[in-house]
Parts: C-alpha cells; sequence; structure tokens
C-alpha cells in the first residue's frame, strides 16, 4: 500500500515533468517523420519507418531513463524532501522501489503513445495494423526498465553526470557484448579472449531482448528468443534494483 | 517476519534471480548460430536525397557511406578473409547456407577469338557471391553520387566486385557514370576498355576507350601497347598480361592486386600452350 502510494506520486510527478514531455512530443515527431524518410529508402518504406519508429522509441525511452531515472533519487536527496518521506512510516526499500514502480507506469504509458503513432503511420502506409510489432515492443519496454534500474543504481553511486556516462556505457556495452561473443569464436587467435567473456557474462546482453529486426523482417520469431528474453530483462531488473536497495538501505541520510 | 528470515528470504531471492539470468542467457546461447550468409536489407537513402542532407559535408558522409559498403562486403563476400565465410566452411554448413540465398550467374558469352576467356573464367568469372552481396551496386551508386570525383569506388565496383558478381551491366554503368564525372582520367577510359574486352568481347568499344584514354594527360605506355594489340590483332593472352599489369599498377587496394597477382601468376603458363 505504502510502495503504491510513492509510486503513485512519482507517477504523477513524472507526468508533469516538460523534459519528459519534450522528450515524447519530439519521439512522436520523428516517428512521424519516419514518413519522409521512408520515401527516400529503395523499396522499402514500410520497413524503414518501422525500424525508424522503433528504434526512436528505443532511443527515446533510453534519454528518459537518463533524464527522470538519474534525477529520481538525486532531487530528493539535493532538495532535503527525503527527510520528510523518511520520516513516515515507510521503509527505504518501498520508497525506491516505489519511485521505480511510478516511472516504469509513466514509461508505460509513454510506449503506449509511441506505439500507437507507429501503428497509425504504419496504418497510413499498410492499411493494416502490425500486431507482429509487439513482443518487440514489450521487450523494449523491458530493456528501458533495466535501463532506468542501472540510472537509479549509478545516481545512489555517483554524480548525476557520471552516473549518465555510466548508463549510457551500460548501454553500448549491453548491446555489444553480443559481437564480442562472436568475436571470441571467429577470432580464436586474437587475444583478451578472457576479457570479453568477462564483459559478455556480467554486463548486461540487451540483444537478448531486441527482437526489432525479426518483427519487421516478419523473420519465424522463435519461441525462446521472447520467453528467456523476457525471463533474461526481469531477472536482471530485479539483481539491479536488489543492490540499488541494498545501496540505499546502508546510505547515511543524517 | 523476523529480521534475520527477511534477509535470508531475499538472499534466496537474489540468488534465484542471478540463476535464472545465467539460465536464460545459456538458453539463448543454444539457439543463437553465427551465420555468414546475411541477407538483412541495407538502410540506403538514394544517392541525390541523401547529398541534399548532408549539410555541406558531402565528402565526409560519402567517405562514411564509403566505409560501409567496403564493410558491408567485406562481411558478406566469399572470400578466404572473410572470417564468417571461412567459420562456415569450418562448421560443414556452408552448403546449407548458401543454397536460398545464392543466385546462380548468368552465363557469359565467351568469344572463341579470345581462348584467355576461358583459361581464365575460373578467376576472372568466379561470380560466386552473386546474391550476397545485392546492395552493393547501389550503394556505391550513393557513395559516387556524394562524391562524383572519388575514382577508386568506381574502379572497385567496376573491376573488383564485378569478378565476385558478374554484374557487367552495373559495372559499366557505374565506371561511365565515373568517366562522365571525370573526363580527364586516362583510369576509367581503361577499365571500361577492359570489361568491354574481357567480358563483353566487344573489341571495336575496347578500342575507342583505349584511344580516349591515350589522349588523357599521365597516359601510361602500356595503353599504347594495348591499343596497338587490338588493332593488329596481337596475341590475346600477351594483351591480357599488358591489361592485368596495367590494372595492377593503377590501384592501391591490397585487395584488388591480391586477387590481380593471382590471374597473373597462372596467365604466363597458359600463355605458352
Amino acid at each position: 500500500m505504502r510502495l503504491c502510494i510513492v509510486a503513485l506520486n512519482t507517477f504523477k510527478e513524472s507526468i508533469r515533468n516538460r523534459v519528459m514531455i519534450n522528450i515524447l512530443l519530439f519521439a512522436l515527431a520523428l516517428i512521424l517523420l519516419s514518413l519522409v524518410v521512408g520515401d527516400w529508402s529503395m523499396g522499402h518504406q514500410v520497413k524503414v519507418i518501422k525500424d525508424f519508429g522503433l528504434s526512436a522509441m528505443s532511443l527515446f525511452g533510453l534519454l528518459i531513463a537518463l533524464f527522470i531515472g538519474i534525477r529520481l533519487m538525486v532531487q530528493e536527496l539535493e532538495q532535503r524532501t527525503i527527510y520528510v518521506i523518511a520520516s513516515k512510516p515507510v521503509r527505504r526499500w518501498e520508497i525506491l522501489i516505489g519511485k521505480y514502480a511510478g516511472l516504469s507506469l509513466t514509461l508505460l504509458i509513454n510506449i503506449v503513445f509511441m506505439t500507437a503513432a507507429l501503428w497509425a503511420v504504419g496504418f497510413v502506409m499498410e492499411k493494416t495494423i502490425d500486431f507482429g510489432l509487439i513482443p518487440a515492443i514489450v521487450l523494449m519496454y523491458v530493456e528501458i526498465l533495466l535501463m532506468v534500474a542501472f540510472a537509479l543504481l549509478f545516481s545512489l553511486l555517483s554524480s548525476p553526470t557520471l552516473s549518465a556516462v555510466f548508463t549510457i556505457t551500460m548501454f553500448a556495452v549491453g548491446h555489444m557484448s553480443g559481437f564480442l561473443r562472436d568475436y571470441v569464436v571467429l577470432y580464436p587467435d586474437k587475444g583478451f579472449h578472457w576479457l570479453f567473456k568477462a564483459i559478455y557474462w556480467v554486463a548486461p546482453n540487451l540483444e537478448n531482448l531486441n527482437l526489432k529486426t525479426s518483427v519487421v523482417e516478419h523473420l519465424q520469431l522463435q519461441p525462446h528468443a521472447f520467453g528467456y528474453g523476457l525471463l533474461y530483462g526481469l531477472g536482471y531488473i530485479f539483481i539491479v534494483l536488489f543492490i540499488a536497495v541494498a545501496v540505499f538501505d546502508r546510505r547515511d541520510l543524517k | 517476519m523476523k529480521p534475520i528470515a527477511r534477509k535470508l528470504v531475499w538472499t534466496v531471492c537474489f540468488i534465484a534471480a542471478i540463476l535464472t539470468v545465467v539460465f536464460s542467457q545459456i538458453e539463448l546461447n543454444q539457439h543463437r548460430e553465427i551465420r555468414f550468409v546475411d541477407k538483412r536489407p541495407v538502410f540506403l537513402p538514394k544517392g541525390k536525397a541523401l547529398a541534399a542532407l548532408t549539410l555541406g559535408q558531402r565528402s565526409l558522409v560519402g567517405d562514411w557511406l564509403w566505409i560501409s559498403t567496403v564493410l558491408y562486403y567485406g562481411r558478406r563476400v566469399m572470400d578466404e578473409d572473410n572470417r564468417y565465410y571461412t567459420y562456415a566452411v569450418q562448421q560443414g554448413r556452408i552448403t546449407e547456407e548458401l543454397g536460398p540465398a545464392l543466385r546462380h550467374p548468368d552465363t557469359v558469352s565467351t568469344n572463341p577469338l579470345l581462348k584467355v576467356q576461358s583459361d581464365l573464367g575460373h578467376l576472372l568469372y568466379r561470380f560466386e557471391s552473386r546474391g550476397l552481396v545485392g546492395y552493393i551496386y547501389p550503394m556505391l551508386d550513393g557513395v559516387t553520387t556524394l562524391d562524383p570525383h572519388f575514382i577508386f569506388p568506381h574502379v572497385f565496383g567496376g573491376v573488383y566486385v564485378l569478378m565476385d558478381t558478374g554484374e557487367i551491366d552495373a559495372a559499366i554503368a557505374l565506371l561511365e557514370k565515373g568517366y562522365a564525372a571525370n573526363p580527364d582520367s586516362w583510369e576509367l577510359p581503361f577499365y571500361l576498355g577492359w570489361v568491354y574486352w574481357m567480358y563483353k568481347s566487344d573489341l571495336q568499344r575496347t578500342y575507342q576507350y583505349l584511344l580516349e584514354a591515350m589522349g588523357k594527360q599521365g597516359c601510361r605506355k602500356y595503353v599504347g601497347d594495348l591499343l596497338r594489340g587490338v588493332s593488329q590483332n596481337m596475341n590475346r593472352t600477351e594483351m591480357t598480361r599488358i591489361y592485368l599489369q596495367g590494372l595492377l599498377e593503377s590501384t592501391q587496394s591490397p585487395e584488388v592486386k591480391k586477387r590481380i597477382e593471382a590471374v597473373l601468376r597462372e596467365l604466363p603458363e597458359r600463355g605458352r600452350q
């Protein structure tokens, strides 16, 4: 119950955030712009529109994770409003998870808006709504939630600027780790394999949550790809949030 | 719940989450293969539209597209330097992978007078990668629209890619586009002459292009030898050798050099036959 109150307050707060509204409007504009970009492609207009739209959703989700996720706790700590909340009968983990849940709800609404815009643009072109995009969008949402969790964790450990750098690095490494694995197999004669293997197993493999190409190309989705991807993402979010709670629990708020 | 019990429950949950992540990763890895044949379409704006959007950085965008083109080609072409290809061969999967992807090359009609054509067919008419690098000519068209004075992409598509794909008309169109934009270049008509001679068996066009190349500043002496060869019905093998040496001399690309040297190594033996 207390967790829900914190979540609801965070939701109300973030939905009014001008930065987020601007990012959302810009993302919607970009999805509409994909109509023009698609026209420049050579015979792959619908594909380009979908690629462009899904990438815009993913990247703007990352931006929201950076701008809002990092500020989520930092703002409370800087403005000392955390003392007011902490003095109430509410546990620290409830504050942290409540805030995370509130932002997750906001992000869900954003994703729904952007999906509706993408479907509208797709409908103009194809006269049909491509529901096949849903698995990719669900995993994309999980990916954004994971990035928010990382942003939250880093913001508890360092300054907002460094947190943004760390989160972007995690996003980049996460999308490259599949390549690192391929590199180890394809270039067995080259060095640093131990390092690449370590990165592959420790950093999140965000390609597990990336079905964009498969759904846009209408490739047959392997049954395991969505299920295990979802399991992987949710498991990872739990781990990162668990560490964030442990860090916040030990933080001296005096 | 007592604090110690709560801690225990959370610790178990944390370990369970780690195991879930590791287990899902292992499961996903089992279904993941490194494939040589990569048929993902390439996002490629039309060259003219891209030119309008470069905000005055045409050459820079052209360079970026050129690098993308080289990477695209290197990743997909059947070549022993392509690790994706050699890996598929090692795994014994190459035939299975190529099956649906490969388009069989059109038969090129060879001129019975140019016996050297059939002798060197296995090197100059490999055409193995046709169907695997379907976007290469549109990409090269984009590069050369952005930077029409960048000669090498024309040569790359007109000579080197042609050996792998057999897209003769696309190669000629690219070289002619380059020649129109660089009318002072002696190399482009020289290469055009090569394609018309070797792949089209059109001696009249070859003669015309060599003649044009001769009239340009900086033209090498061997172009004159070739011109004499065409007009005096020179030994065909000898002409091929001069042509290939000219191609070798005029390129900086190690890949192109390697391929031409391979052809030249076989040529003297054939010439003595």
